[in-house]
């Protein structure tokens, strides 16, 4: 009897070195997978180089910036949407999040040449709401430094797209307030400052528009917002969309 | 043998050792879980507030948006294959939540688990393997015992050996008892076990970009396995390299000073991994073994887990082999 439980010990804590065994050696063949090799290392060099990006084409458009021009919350951005009677390239590449600074940085790299088109930007959203952190605090201070920024920012933004392609359209999105309450006074006080600088910088630019958004939202808010709250939902985009068709298509 | 190796666990039971480290156990991961509770609200609060929401509870609808906008993200030809393979996980990760009806911010035991298997892997864990090793020989040399030992007809390396043996059973009733305890601990608190949560692996960081063409999908108990292998495998190489110093020292405190030194003052060396190639072979620098599947960028410069593991297995090998060559012939019997 005695003798038998002797072993029944031993067992158990045997039985666990063994699962270990068992879990350690696919833990290592994890470990080999992430194992960056010289091929690695070189093929992601030769990506770096590479630009996969069509080649000149006529009538190309560029749409830069963040969610909005990403068309986050609903199915098409609305530039997109705007444009697709004609018959266009368009190059995407918004990047969710984006603030004015980001978008400075990626200018440098873009494939932008003399015969695009036409640039849409939606930016400034980010900035806003990290100077008000999602529209809750308004320091006066933080916002009035965060709208001097996005102004220096912009207006580079707008100078560094025009020596790459002087004659293209330009076309910059507003802003709108989230919330149109009288208890989101400050909030729409200051997307309203945003946008006023936006179109200040804009005046310099003859080829450059402004497409206000404040009012559509205002008036319909509920019905165009997306269930994060932040974004337009389907029925938003096309709304913007359809004012972008006002200002792009040639009257008769 | 077998009544050999049970006379060195029965020594240890009566040393009192698995007691303590139990008590250090429980209360070290009680203040563990106290504190990550705090830091889960605080997370809560910071992800509503980039979302811009009022509350996370409507996970639900943001979820649902996530998926659209990855799906669409798919159908982008800009997007080369690698990048599209970390967007299909991501939406892997995602329907799971959604089917489940499981809101991604969760706490639960699994993830805490894992957690502090993270943290604890490098320095608490070898700190608790030395206190439980160190004093194998020397101690019994100080006390005396190891003379009743050494008088009986069994061979030197025999003795050695089955304290070896032990030890690699103590070690692993210490990893059980750490699985458990943070189980135990966890699941009063959070009362979600989570262990079928998906657990994403396999990030890559080349040229110091995220490398995701090997990232794959795993539930939070497979990852849990490997994590405690890996742990019992640190705890392997601990026992080892402090049963040799054992044997080489005759008072457990310098013993264990000797073990708390080398793990402390490696761990300052690993500044120089990029510099002096020498460092890459200290133990210390290489404990970390958990990184490489969490994918934190913790991988230095050239240090792959294949090294880390060879490294390791090096100084298991060159501490048992010193540990018996002078345990056979040292002098214990004056």
């Amino acid at each position: 009897m005695k003798g038998k439980y002797k072993r029944l010990w031993l067992l158990l804590p045997l039985v666990f070195i063994i699962i270990f065994g068992i879990s350690f050696y696919e833990a290592l063949s994890i470990g080999i997978a992430v194992t960056v090799s010289e091929e690695d290392q070189a093929l992601s060099k030769e990506k770096e180089t590479a630009v996969s990006l069509p080649e000149k084409v006529q009538g190309q458009i560029f749409i830069l910036g963040d969610s909005l021009a990403v068309g986050t919350g609903g199915t098409l951005n609305a530039f997109e949407q705007a444009e697709s009677k004609f018959d266009k390239t368009f190059v995407n590449l918004a990047v969710e999040g984006a603030v004015s600074k980001d978008l400075l940085n990626q200018i440098e790299s873009l494939p932008l040449q003399e015969n695009v088109e036409k640039v849409y930007i939606s930016i400034g959203g980010n900035d806003l709401r990290r100077a008000s952190e999602g529209g809750r605090v308004v320091d006066e201070e933080v916002l009035n430094k965060a709208n001097v920024e996005y102004r220096s920012q912009l207006i580079e933004i707008i100078n560094k797209i025009r020596i790459k392609s002087p004659q293209a359209k330009l076309y910059v999105l507003g802003l709108y307030a989230l919330d149109y309450t009288p208890s989101g006074l400050q909030q729409q006080r200051w997307v309203q400052e945003f946008n006023y600088t936006t179109q200040m910088v804009l005046l310099s630019d003859v080829n450059a528009t402004f497409i206000p958004t404040y009012d559509l939202f205002q008036m319909h808010l509920d019905k165009i917002l997306s269930p994060d709250g932040l974004h337009p939902n389907d029925l938003g985009y096309e709304m913007i969309g359809k004012r972008i068709s006002e200002l792009i298509t040639p009257l008769n | 043998m077998v009544s050999l190796i049970e006379n060195e666990i029965k020594k240890m039971f009566f040393k009192k050792r698995l007691h303590v480290i139990f008590a250090i156990l429980i209360i070290l991961i009680g203040l563990f879980a106290y504190g990550e509770n705090y830091t889960l609200k605080r997370t809560q609060d910071e992800v509503a507030k980039q979302l811009g929401i009022e509350n996370i509870e409507d996970w639900r609808s943001i979820i649902k948006q996530q998926i659209t906008d990855l799906e669409r993200r798919l159908e982008n030809p800009y997007i080369p294959e690698e990048g599209k393979s970390s967007i299909r996980v991501r939406l892997e990760q995602l329907a799971f939540y959604l089917e489940q009806d499981i809101s991604p911010l969760n706490a639960s035991s699994a993830k805490f688990m894992g957690r502090f298997v993270e943290q604890s892997l490098f320095l608490f864990l070898p700190l608790l393997i030395i206190l439980l090793a160190s004093d194998m020989v020397s101690g019994e040399v100080s006390t005396g015992t190891i003379k009743v030992l050494l008088t009986q007809n069994t061979p030197r390396w025999k003795i050695l050996l089955s304290k070896h043996l032990a030890l690699l059973i103590l070690e692993a009733l210490v990893i059980v008892m750490m699985a458990f305890i943070s189980f135990g601990i966890s699941f009063l608190i959070y009362r979600y076990t989570g262990f079928e949560e998906p657990f994403i692996t396999g990030f890559k960081i080349v040229n110091e970009a995220l490398d995701t063409s090997a990232v794959k999908t795993i539930p939070q108990w497979e990852y849990l396995l490997m994590a405690y292998a890996i742990a019992y495998f640190i705890a392997v190489v601990m026992g080892s390299l402090s049963l040799m110093i054992s044997v080489f020292v005759k008072s457990t405190s310098s013993s264990i000073g000797i073990m708390m030194s080398t793990l402390i003052g490696g761990s300052f060396l690993s500044f120089f991994i990029k510099d002096w190639a020498f460092t890459r072979y200290l133990y210390t620098v290489n404990l970390n073994l958990l990184s490489y599947i969490t994918g934190s960028i913790q991988s230095l410069d050239g240090l792959t887990m294949v090294f880390s593991v060879a490294v390791l297995c090096g100084w298991i090998l060159v501490s048992q082999g010193l540990s018996y060559l002078i345990f056979i012939r040292k002098d214990m019997l004056a």
